[in-house]
C-alpha cells in the first residue's frame, strides 16, 4: 500500500510539474515561492514574525495552494476522463485516496514550509544587522501544525466535493468561496462582537490575542484547535472514500 | 475444452427504467478475442464496466478468470488490462511517463519498464516521440498508446472498448493489425466491443451480437453468419417448377425459398441440404450444382438486429 500511495503521489507531483492552469506548472511555483516567501516576508519586516497575524498568514497559504491542486487533482481528473481508468486499475480506493491526499498535502504544505524557510532566511538577510532574527519556537512549532492540519483538512474538503462534481471550476469556486466567506465572517464576526462589548473588555481581548505571542496557555489553544481539525479531518477522509468507493463500483438502482 | 477465462450467468444492469443488458450469458474461452458487436447504445460499454467490476449487477453474475466481480472486483483488476470508453491518458505528462506510471502501479521493476516502454513503443512506431507531451498528439497516436498502456504489464485478459472509434480508416487498419499481431504475440484473451464489423471479421475468434442489452448470437464468426437465418445455398438444375418449390415449402424442410428461372435460392431451417436434394429429385427435378452461399457478417448483423427490431415492435 505504501508503495502504491508513492506511485500516485509521485505522479500527481509530475502533473504539478508540468501544468497549467489552476494548478501547478514550474513557473507558476516559481512565482508562488518568491511572493509568499521573499516579497511578503521583506515587506512586513520581523515584527511579523511574532505577530499571532503570521498564525493566520501561514493558515491561509496552504489552503489557497491546496484549493487548486485539490481541485485538479479529483475532479480534473473526472473532467478529463482519467479517473476512470485509474479505479479499472487494481489499486485499492485507500492507496487511490490517501496517493492522491499525500500528494496535493506535500504540494500545499511543503511549498508553505519551502516559503517560511526562504522568509526566514529573507527577513534575517534584509533586517538581521549582525543577529540572527528567529521566531519564537513555540510559534514556529503552532504555524507548523496548523499550517499542515489547514492543508489536510482543506485537502479533504475538497476530495469530499470533487468526487461527484462534475467539473473541475466547481470545486474551485465553492472551495474559494468558501474559504473567503470563512476569513471575512471570522474578521467581521469578530469585530461585531468587540463592537457590543464594552470597550474596556474588548480591549482586553485584543490584547490577549496581540500579546499571545506570550501567552503561556498559547500552546494548549493550538493543540486544540489541532485536535479539532485533526478530527474534522478524520471524518472527512471516511466520507471521502465512502464516496470514491460509490463511483467506483455504481451500486444497482 | 480449457475452462473459459469469461463466464457471464443471465447479467442484467438497469439503470432507472432503461434495461441497459439483460439476461447476458456468455462464456469465453482462453486465448480467443471476442468481439461485442452492437448498435450505439446497445449496452457494449456497460458490459465492460461489469465485467471490471465498475458497476455492481441489477441480477445474474459475471466471473473473470474465477474471480467474482461482485465479490473480487479487486483481483479482476488485478489481472486486467484496459482501454475503456476515453483512453484515460495523462495529457501533461509524456507518451513515457504515461507508461511508466502504469508500470509502476503494476508494480514492475525499473528494468522491465524500461524494456516494456521500448518494445512495446517500438511496435507501435512511437518510440522516436516517446519524450512528447501527449496532449499535442492525434487521436490515433492516443489510441495506440492507450491499447500499448493496456498490454503494459502482460495481462491475462485485456478489455477494449472501441480502440478504433474515432480513427481515420487508415489508422484503424493499422491498430487492427498491430491489435491482432500484439494479441497473438503476447497470448491474452481479449474482449473487445465495437460497432465495426470489419473490425470483428479481421480480428475476432469469436463474436456475439448484442441490441437493446440482450445478446442475439454468439459464436464464432461462421456460426453467427449462419445462425442469422441458417445456412443458405443455390440450387441450380432443370425442372425446379413451382409445383416443386410449393412442395419445399409445405414440407417444412427450409425456412425461407426463392425460385427464379430454374434456381432456387434457399435458407435451411431444421433440415440438412441432403435431404433437400432427395426431394428434388424424387418430385423429377434434375441436379446441376449446389452451391453454399456465405452470408456476410454485415448481412448476418442486419437480420438479426433488424428481426429484432421487428419483434419488438410488435411486441411493444
Ligand atoms: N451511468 C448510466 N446512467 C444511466 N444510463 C446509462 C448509464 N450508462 C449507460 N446507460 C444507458 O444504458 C444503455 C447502454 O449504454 P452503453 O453505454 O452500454 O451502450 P454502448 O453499446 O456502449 O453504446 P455506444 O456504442 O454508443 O458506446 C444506454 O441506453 C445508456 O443510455
Ligand atoms: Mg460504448
Amino acid at each position: 500500500m505504501f508503495f502504491d500511495i508513492c506511485v500516485i503521489a509521485r505522479k500527481e507531483w509530475k502533473e504539478y510539474l508540468t501544468g497549467q492552469g489552476l494548478k501547478g506548472g514550474a513557473l507558476n511555483i516559481v512565482v508562488l515561492v518568491v511572493v509568499f516567501g521573499i516579497f511578503l516576508p521583506a515587506q512586513f519586516g520581523p515584527t511579523f514574525m511574532k505577530s499571532p497575524i503570521n498564525l493566520l498568514f501561514w493558515a491561509w497559504v496552504p489552503a489557497f495552494l491546496v484549493i487548486a491542486a485539490v481541485a485538479d487533482s479529483f475532479a480534473g481528473e473526472k473532467e478529463r476522463r482519467t479517473l476512470e481508468t485509474l479505479l479499472a486499475s487494481r489499486l485499492s480506493d485507500r492507496a487511490i485516496l490517501i496517493g492522491k491526499l499525500a500528494g496535493i498535502i506535500s504540494y500545499g504544505w511543503g511549498l508553505t514550509v519551502v516559503c517560511l524557510l526562504l522568509g526566514l532566511i529573507s527577513t534575517n538577510v534584509i533586517y538581521a544587522r549582525g543577529r540572527l532574527l528567529l521566531p519564537p519556537l513555540d510559534m514556529s512549532l503552532a504555524i507548523l501544525t496548523l499550517s499542515f492540519l489547514v492543508a489536510h483538512l482543506t485537502a479533504e474538503i475538497g476530495a469530499v466535493l470533487s468526487v461527484k462534481a462534475t467539473s473541475m471550476r466547481q470545486v474551485y469556486q465553492t472551495m474559494s468561496l468558501t474559504w473567503m466567506a470563512l476569513i471575512f465572517g471570522v474578521s467581521y464576526g469578530a469585530k461585531a462582537i468587540l463592537g457590543f462589548l464594552d470597550k474596556e473588555t474588548a480591549a482586553a481581548i485584543v490584547n490577549w490575542f496581540v500579546t499571545m505571542g506570550a501567552a503561556e496557555n498559547r500552546l494548549s489553544l493550538v493543540g486544540g484547535v489541532s485536535l479539532v481539525l485533526a478530527g474534522a479531518g478524520l471524518l472527512l477522509f471516511q466520507l471521502a472514500e465512502n464516496r470514491l468507493k460509490w463511483i467506483r463500483c455504481v451500486p444497482a438502482s | 475444452m480449457p475452462e473459459a477465462v469469461i463466464v457471464t450467468e443471465k447479467l442484467s444492469r438497469n439503470f432507472g427504467g432503461v434495461r441497459a443488458v439483460q439476461n447476458l450469458s456468455l462464456e469465453i474461452p482462453p486465448g480467443s478475442i471476442f468481439g461485442l458487436l452492437g448498435p450505439n447504445g446497445s449496452g457494449k460499454t456497460t458490459t465492460v464496466r461489469l465485467l471490471l467490476g465498475l458497476l455492481q449487477p441489477s441480477s445474474g453474475c459475471a466471473r473473470v478468470l474465477g474471480f467474482d466481480t461482485r465479490t473480487d472486483a479487486d483481483r479482476v483488476r488485478q489481472a486486467s488490462g484496459v482501454l475503456l470508453e476515453h483512453d484515460g491518458l495523462y495529457e501533461r505528462l509524456t507518451a513515457e511517463d504515461n507508461l511508466d506510471f502504469y508500470g509502476r502501479l503494476w508494480r514492475l521493476s525499473d528494468r522491465e519498464r524500461r524494456k516494456r516502454t521500448q518494445e512495446l513503443l517500438t511496435d507501435i512506431g512511437l518510440w522516436e516521440r516517446r519524450r512528447e507531451k501527449i496532449a499535442t498528439w492525434s487521436k490515433g497516436m492516443k489510441q495506440k498508446l492507450a491499447v500499448a498502456r493496456a498490454l503494459f504489464h502482460r495481462p491475462r485478459v485485456v478489455f477494449l472498448d472501441e480502440p478504433t472509434a474515432g480513427l481515420d480508416p487508415i489508422a484503424a487498419v493499422a491498430l487492427r493489425d498491430e491489435l491482432g499481431e500484439l494479441a497473438r504475440k503476447e497470448g491474452v484473451t481479449i474482449f473487445l466491443n465495437t460497432h465495426y464489423l470489419a473490425e470483428a471479421e479481421k480480428l475476432c475468434s469469436l463474436v456475439g451480437i448484442i441490441q437493446s442489452g440482450r445478446l442475439l448470437a454468439v459464436g464464432t464468426m461462421e456460426q453467427v453468419r449462419c445462425g442469422a437465418g441458417g445456412p443458405r445455398f443455390r440450387i441450380t438444375g432443370t425442372g425446379l417448377t413451382e409445383d416443386t418449390i410449393a412442395g419445399l415449402r409445405n414440407g417444412g424442410l427450409a425456412a425461407e425459398i426463392h425460385g427464379v428461372d430454374n434456381e432456387i435460392l434457399i435458407s435451411l431451417q431444421t433440415g440438412e441440404i441432403e435431404d433437400v436434394v432427395a426431394y428434388l429429385v424424387r418430385a423429377g427435378a434434375k441436379i446441376r450444382e449446389v452451391r453454399k452461399q456465405e452470408a456476410s457478417l454485415e448481412e448476418a448483423f442486419l437480420s438479426l438486429v433488424e428481426g429484432d427490431e421487428s419483434c419488438s415492435s410488435i411486441s411493444a
